[in-house]
Parts: structure tokens; C-alpha cells; sequence
């Protein structure tokens, strides 16, 4: 069986693992008494652990297991949890998420420093009843299973109801010829399992290393596809006997139960009878048999899982849709028809519903990104020796998907500054007359159709009159200048590209990414950043998303120094020609290719920039459909493809411009437009 | 054009308050309420086939803006840009635009009794539905715009050109 399938599945849920036990380390060094917290994190890495073992990731299964020794100590009071356990266990979790990160890619982090620091930190406990701990680490998914059994004793019956086709019956009529017994397994996973389908794939594979499966219900297929509730049952043709059955399916972890059966085929028909009930086996909450009774109804679906990428294709048809919508509007203003007055706005109102659903699909809590700064925040306060209280607020707020994708780096960037520049430290603070510990504030909240995020701190804010000085010593601009702008606009020169108003650079700030890289990256997403800043009062920056954004794939060109898009929607392909192959036919310049004429558009003259010299022998064409028509049209380079937030040109001003389906913003923060080639040509 | 015309601004006092601007020969005022803000040029993305007046589009933070040349929308000749220009970017039915202006000098309060209807001076120069009318500040007059007119990019030049060539008549 091949595991690497699984392996993006197990990153991704061992991320959410990890993040939780950050989440509540943070919490218990806040906290040492709740138990709660550290309850939590024991299933978290026990989970993890499972989940490691299961996959054959030894290491991470290894430093899992160390980790639930040590939390061991700490829940039974053995070892008291004092700041050198938190801060090995924050370095058990940087170790575990670099090793996470390694998986598959061969690189193998060493952590047995680490490994035997715990085993020391444990072997310190003066518990003396603990001794007999497994001290050796956990290797294999089989020994992972024997740390902790609960052996519970259950009686149930088990159901097989199967009815086997004529194909199945002859293998099961052979089976029995040869001697093998044939057993119904009903196996039962726990339901903490977070990765259902590795767990049966590795039941199904244990099977068939020990006999024939002649029916899996449901199908091997939908099994591979998690389609599939708690349980499922295995039909098996085997020599071996019911005890050695139930030992080789029950070793997977996370199984919960495995109830075995044997099909004795008569006459008279099928009969299933039961013979033995097994033992239920559950590690992490110890013995719940409530579940394996539990009925074999298929609940009504709720919700799909969707690849992201079917969203974004989505996403982009929607996009391409309103672009046609526009056209079509723009159309029949032109023919100055009502005709289609109805149609059309049915047609505005559906599009739009559309849109907003497909928005809507996309959208995701905005916690996911909030909850990796409070370790980072953590973290940098005790490099930088500064007290902090990092309030977040909003976590429920939902943004779109590749909002969300993009605004990690820059958050990271405004919280970095906040704690390395803005608050100050404990000494400096009391100073000032203020708190020693600082406060940075992370919040998001709903504004009309726009989310606002702010970072907020109340440490030094920042100086116009140190600014100034900045700004003439970089040479971002004179001093006469800097004098003239008044302090709002001062302010807003943290933005300019090459500007840093970090007195000193450290090793968190100073690396060359500004404020500049936070607003074109926001600025490219169709958003804002205002800054607000008083002297020794603290700082706020906020950031202001759009909730949706149109995005359509591009084709990139360039016409002397100005940049278009073409949808790609329209784009057959691309072409070299030669400028002597050019022919003309009624004074339309025209081009052999493919065996068929292609008329051919200079788009510079449609654009009115200026033709590049004439004489030019190689040049570029961009092929384009129109109403099923090819069109070559002449560009200068292409750039290549790219994903553009459309933003319309709905100026009553440009109304009766045509050729352009809008704007978008690029990286350098420029505006170019996006060519309409059915109102351009 | 009469004074009633002209909102109060929220002083509530009969006082106007004017960003003075100048274009060619003239001053001009527009209402401080209606200014979003004044900045300097960035770069602008031309708009092929968009009418003369219109100079290109701008990213104001994330938000494309269409910027105008004003001295062209008036039909004169627009001065070139230098250091001293400006946009200044106004609301107007909840449509953002910025205009290009040679420079923008202050903020000015005049009460509303000094606002009179242009004089013929200035109708002959620009079209009389692109103003408000005058504002006197000491002994200079200030062109008050109707900026709903200058930027809805109704073409009011013709209609007033054949008013105009009928009263002349």
C-alpha cells in the first residue's frame, strides 16, 4: 500500500495537533494549575503519536511519546511544572513541527538531545512507583498500541448480513475446499480517528497478508475514499485462525474494536453465526463500548469536503462570468434596446447570487492564521526580555480563502514590529509611568462589505520629528521636504519603499522586508493600511480587506512601457512570426498559420501608443477568439500568466469607454488594465 | 446660479470652507466636504479610447481612481505637470475622482453672502454649468465648481454651446 497519499492528509491534521498543543502550552504557562490544559495536550500528542506510528514517521512517534511521559509526571504531580518543562516542551513542539514539515523529503531531524533531556527531566521525578515507565521510545505502531491498553470485555452480537454473488460464492465455496475458514470482521474505529482512511487501508493491508478479501462493505474504493462512518466489515477467506484474525486487524492504532464472525455456507443459504467477541481495546479515553453498538444507518450528509482547487476554478468561471455579464450589459446600452431589459437584470441578480455563494464557499475563519502568533509573540518577547499581553479578538471572523493566504507574512511582519520596536521593555515602561508589561492587541471585525484587522500596541509609537530625520538620511526625500509634511503624512512615509524606522536592526526586524512589502501585498489584494501613531501612546495599523475578490487567470503583456491583461478565456495561444511573412489582403495585414489566414491586429495602434520601429523581423502574437474567430494581436512581450483581482472602472466618466473588462493592481502597485477583446476588436 | 445653491458646511455657521486651488490663470475653491484628499502624482495609468480630459487611472491604496485633467475638461490648455501638482480627490455621488490641478495653495472660509453668480468673464472661459459661482476673498475671486457637473461627464459644452450661440443672437 502506498502511503505517500496519506502523507498531505497526516500534515495537514498533525499541524491542527500541533497547533493545539501550542495553543495550550501557552494557556498552562499562564495558568500551571488548570489541568484541563495539559489533559488536552496529553490526547493531542497521544493523537499525534498514533497517528506517527501508524504512518511509520518513528522519530515524531518517538518525541510524542516522550512528551506524553513527561505530561504523565506533571498530571500525576510528580513533577512539578516549572519554566524548564515549558520551555522543553515549546522546544519539543519547534522539533516536532520541523519534523512534520521533513516528512517526505527525506531530511531527518536529530532529536535526541531533546529526547534525553526529557528522559532526565522524567527520571528526576522522585515518583518511585513510575519506574517500571517504558523508558525506550516507541518504534512501531505495535508497541504504540501496547502503552496504555484498557481491556474491556464486550459481548455483542454481531450482524453480518451479507449477500454474496455468484461470483463471491464460487471463491468462498473454493476458500472453504482448500480449508480456510471465512470470517466476517466488523471492525470498529475509534471516533477520535482523524485519519479513517489510512486506518483502514492499513486493516485491509493486514488482511490480505493473512488471507483473501472477498467483500469489503463498503467497497475498497470507498473506503480508500473515507466514505465510510465508524465501521466497516471485511469478508475473509483465511487459514489462519479467528485469534490470529482479530491480533493482526486490532494492532492498527485507533482501531477500537474488531468483531469477528464465521459465514458457514449451507444449502439452505448464507448463515452468519456469531462465535467470538473480541476484546475492545481503546487508548486514548478508556473504554467507551457504547460505540460499538452504535447502528449502521448512514446519517444525511451535512457537508462535503471540496480540493481547494475546484474553488478557485469556481472561482475564476465566476469571475470570467461577470466579466461576460458586463460585456453583454455594455452591449445592448449600445443597441439602445429595452428588449432585454428583464432578461438582464434576471441575468445581474443570478450572477451575483452566484457570486456571493461562491464567496461564501470559500470563506474561512480567520483563527486559522490568528492562532499561530500568540507562540511567535511568546517567543519574542522572551528573546527581547519585554512583558506582553497579546489580546486576540475575532477569531470567528471569516475571510476568503486567498485572502487569508495572503495575509499571514504581513501580520507576522506588523506584530514583529510591534514587539521588537513599538513596546518597549520592563524598565523603560515603569519609566514612562506605564505598565512594565506592554499590550499588543490583534483584532478583526466585520465593517460593511470589508474586514478590518488592526495591531495594536501601546508602546512608543512612533516620532514624526525621528521620522523626518529617517526619511532625509535615507534619502527618501530633502529635508525642506520632510519639513513641509504635516505629521499625518510623516507617518505614512513608513511606507515608503527603502524606509525602516527601526533605530537599530536586530535579528527579528532589519531584514530588508518594510512596511512597502505590507502595503502592496495588501494593497494587491484590493485592500488598505492606515497607520495611526502617538508618540510614547502606542501605534495602530489597520489593515482593511475586501471580503470577496473576482480573480480571472491572465495573460501578461507588454506594449512599449504599459502593461495589459488578456483573460486567458480568450487566449488561444501564443506565436513567433516573422514580420516579412506578413501579408495583406483589403489593407488587413494578415499571417499564414496553421494553414489558415489570421488577420492580425497591431494592438499598439488599437491602444494608441506609438509602433516600435517598423523594421522589426521578429514579432510576438498573442492568438485570440472572438465570436469563434482567431485574431492575432501584435504585443511587444509577454510577461506571462498570472491571477488578477478584477476591479471594475465604473466611473460614469468612462461609461462610454469600451475595451476593457477593468482594472487591476500589480505588484509594483501600478494599475493595468484588462483588455475586453470582444468590445476592444 | 444663486447662493441658496451652496450647502452650508457643518460649521453651520454661514461661513463655506474652501480648498483654493489654482488652474491656468484662475483660482478656483471646491468645498472642503466633498475633498477626499490631496496627494501628489503618482504614477497614472492612461486609458486608451477614454475621452481627452480623462488623464488614466490611479491605486489609491488598493482603490482604482480615475483621474481627470481639469484644465482639458474645461477645453483649455492643461499646464505641464511639475512638482507643484496635485490630485485632488473628490466624492461625488459616491463616485471617487481625482483632478489634476497646477497647485493647491490653502484652506479658505468665506461666508456664503460673498458668493455671487459668475461674472461673464469667467462663462466665457468655462462653461457656465461647470460653476457654482464666484467667491470673493479680499480682491481675489475664487471659481466655485459644480463638480457633479465637471465629473458626471455629461457633455454639457455642447448643450451650453448652442445656448450660448442663441443668446448671443
Amino acid at each position: 500500500m502506498d502511503m505517500s497519499e496519506y502523507k498531505d492528509a497526516f500534515n495537514a491534521e498533525s499541524e491542527e495537533h500541533l497547533q493545539e498543543l501550542n495553543n495550550s502550552l501557552l494557556e498552562l504557562e499562564q495558568n500551571p494549575g488548570d489541568m484541563e490544559h495539559i489533559n488536552s495536550m496529553f490526547r493531542a500528542a497521544h493523537t499525534l503519536k498514533g497517528m506517527a506510528a501508524t504512518m511509520g514517521f518513528t522519530t515524531i512517534a518517538e518525541l510524542t511519546h516522550g512528551m506524553e511521559d513527561l505530561m504523565d509526571k506533571v498530571r500525576k504531580h510528580s513533577i512539578l511544572l516549572d519554566t524548564s518543562i515549558i520551555d522543553t516542551l515549546f522546544e519539543c513542539l519547534d522539533n516536532l513541527e520541523a519534523l512534520v514539515e521533513s516528512v517526505g523529503s527525506g531530511d531527518e531531524v536529530d532529536v535526541s538531545n531533546l529526547k534525553h533531556k526529557m528522559q532526565k527531566l522524567v527520571e528526576s521525578s522522585s515518583n518511585e512507583e513510575d519506574a517500571n515507565i517504558e523508558s525506550d521510545s516507541v518504534k512501531t505502531d505495535q508497541e504504540a498500541i501496547k502503552e496504555s491498553p484498557v481491556e474491556v470485555d464486550v459481548e455483542v452480537d454481531v450482524e453480518v448480513d451479507v449477500e454474496f454473488t455468484d461470483v463471491e460464492n464460487e471463491e468462498i465455496g473454493d476458500a472453504t475446499k482448500n480449508g480456510s475458514t471465512i470470517i466476517a470482521a466488523k471492525v470498529i474505529i475509534d471516533d477520535s480517528c482523524v485519519l479513517k482512511a489510512a486506518r483502514s487501508a492499513l486493516v485491509v493491508r493486514n488482511a490480505s497478508n493473512i488471507g483473501n478479501i472477498i467483500r469489503s462493505i463498503p467497497s475498497l474504493n470507498d473506503l480508500e475514499d473515507e466514505k465510510f462512518d465508524l465501521e466497516f466489515t471485511l469478508v475473509l477467506a483465511t487459514k489462519e485462525d479467528m485469534e490470529t484474525v482479530r491480533s493482526t486487524l486490532v494492532k492498527v492504532s485507533e482501531i477500537k474494536d474488531v468483531l469477528l464472525s464465521v459465514i458457514k455456507m449451507e444449502d439452505t443459504g448464507t448463515e452468519d453465526e456469531v462465535e467470538d467477541a473480541t476484546n475492545t481495546k481503546d487508548s486514548a479515553s478508556g473504554g467507551n463500548t457504547e460505540n460499538a453498538k452504535k447502528t449502521d444507518t448512514v446519517k444525511s450528509i451535512q457537508s462535503v469536503r471540496v480540493n481547494i482547487e475546484r474553488l478557485d476554478n469556481l472561482m475564476n468561471l465566476v469571475g470570467e462570468l461577470i466579466i461576460n455579464k458586463i460585456r453583454i450589459n455594455q452591449q445592448v446600452s449600445e443597441l439602445g434596446t429595452n428588449v432585454l431589459d428583464e432578461a438582464l437584470s434576471d441575468l445581474d441578480r443570478l450572477t451575483n447570487e452566484i457570486q456571493t455563494e461562491v464567496m461564501e464557499s470559500r470563506m474561512v475563519p480567520i483563527g486559522q492564521i490568528f492562532s499561530r502568533f500568540p507562540r511567535m509573540v511568546r517567543d519574542l518577547a522572551k528573546t527581547e526580555e519585554k512583558k506582553i499581553d497579546f489580546i486576540i479578538e475575532g477569531k470567528d471572523i471569516e475571510l476568503d480563502r486567498t485572502v487569508l493566504d495572503e495575509i499571514g507574512d504581513p501580520l507576522v511582519h506588523l506584530l514583529r514590529n510591534s514587539v521588537d520596536h513599538g513596546i518597549e521593555g520592563p524598565e523603560k515602561r515603569i519609566q514612562l509611568g506605564k505598565s512594565d508589561t506592554g499590550t499588543l492587541k490583534l483584532s478583526a471585525y466585520r465593517l460593511r462589505n470589508s474586514v478590518i484587522i488592526e495591531v495594536e500596541d501601546d508602546g512608543k509609537g512612533m516620532d514624526p520629528a525621528i521620522l523626518r530625520r529617517v526619511a532625509v538620511d535615507k534619502g527618501v526625500m530633502s529635508r525642506a521636504e520632510a519639513d513641509k509634511l504635516s505629521d499625518s503624512d510623516v507617518i505614512n512615509l513608513i511606507f515608503a519603499p527603502g524606509f525602516s524606522g527601526a533605530e537599530k536592526v536586530t535579528d527579528v526586524s532589519g531584514r530588508g522586508v518594510g512596511m512597502d512589502a505590507v502595503r502592496s501585498k495588501i494593497e494587491k489584494l484590493g485592500g488598505s493600511v492606515t497607520v495611526e501613531s502617538e508618540a510614547d501612546k502606542g501605534s495602530k495599523i489597520q489593515l482593511q480587506l475586501p471580503l470577496t475578490v473576482a480573480i480571472i487567470q491572465s495573460l501578461m503583456v507588454r506594449l512599449n512601457d504599459e502593461v495589459y491583461a488578456v483573460p486567458l478565456s480568450n487566449v488561444v495561444r501564443d506565436v513567433g512570426i516573422n514580420a516579412s511573412d506578413i501579408k495583406t489582403i483589403e489593407r488587413q495585414e494578415v499571417i499564414i498559420h496553421r494553414e489558415k489566414v489570421l488577420p492580425l491586429i497591431r494592438l499598439h495602434n488599437l491602444l494608441h501608443t506609438p509602433t516600435p520601429a517598423k523594421d522589426k523581423e521578429k514579432l510576438i502574437v498573442v492568438v485570440v477568439e472572438k465570436m469563434g474567430n482567431n485574431i492575432g494581436l501584435i504585443v511587444d512581450e509577454l510577461l506571462g500568466q498570472q491571477e488578477v483581482i478584477i476591479k471594475t472602472l465604473d466611473s460614469n466618466i468612462l461609461k462610454d469607454t469600451k475595451g476593457f473588462a477593468g482594472a487591476t493592481i500589480l505588484g509594483n502597485g501600478s494599475v493595468a488594465l484588462i483588455l475586453d477583446i470582444a468590445t476592444l476588436i | 446660479m444663486n447662493e441658496d445653491a451652496i450647502e452650508s458646511t457643518e460649521s453651520g455657521m454661514d461661513l463655506l470652507q474652501l480648498v483654493v486651488f489654482q488652474l491656468g490663470e484662475e483660482e478656483f475653491g471646491v468645498d472642503v466636504m466633498q475633498v477626499k484628499e490631496i496627494i501628489r502624482m503618482p504614477s497614472i495609468t492612461r486609458i486608451p479610447q477614454a475621452p481627452d480630459y480623462v488623464k488614466g487611472v490611479i491605486n489609491l491604496r488598493g482603490k482604482i481612481n480615475v483621474v481627470i485633467n481639469l484644465a482639458k475638461r474645461f477645453g483649455q490648455d492643461s499646464k505641464e505637470i511639475d512638482e507643484h501638482s496635485r490630485i485632488i480627490v473628490v466624492e461625488v455621488d459616491t463616485n471617487e475622482i481625482g483632478m489634476i490641478v497646477d497647485s493647491v495653495s490653502e484652506v479658505k472660509r468665506i461666508p456664503r453672502s460673498d458668493v455671487e453668480p459668475a461674472p461673464a468673464i469667467i462663462t466665457s472661459k468655462i462653461s457656465e454649468d461647470y460653476l457654482r459661482g464666484v467667491g470673493k476673498v479680499d480682491d481675489r475671486l475664487l471659481i466655485l465648481l459644480n463638480l457633479e457637473k465637471v465629473l458626471t461627464g455629461k457633455e454639457v459644452e455642447e448643450i451650453s454651446a448652442i445656448e450660448n450661440s442663441s443668446n448671443t443672437e
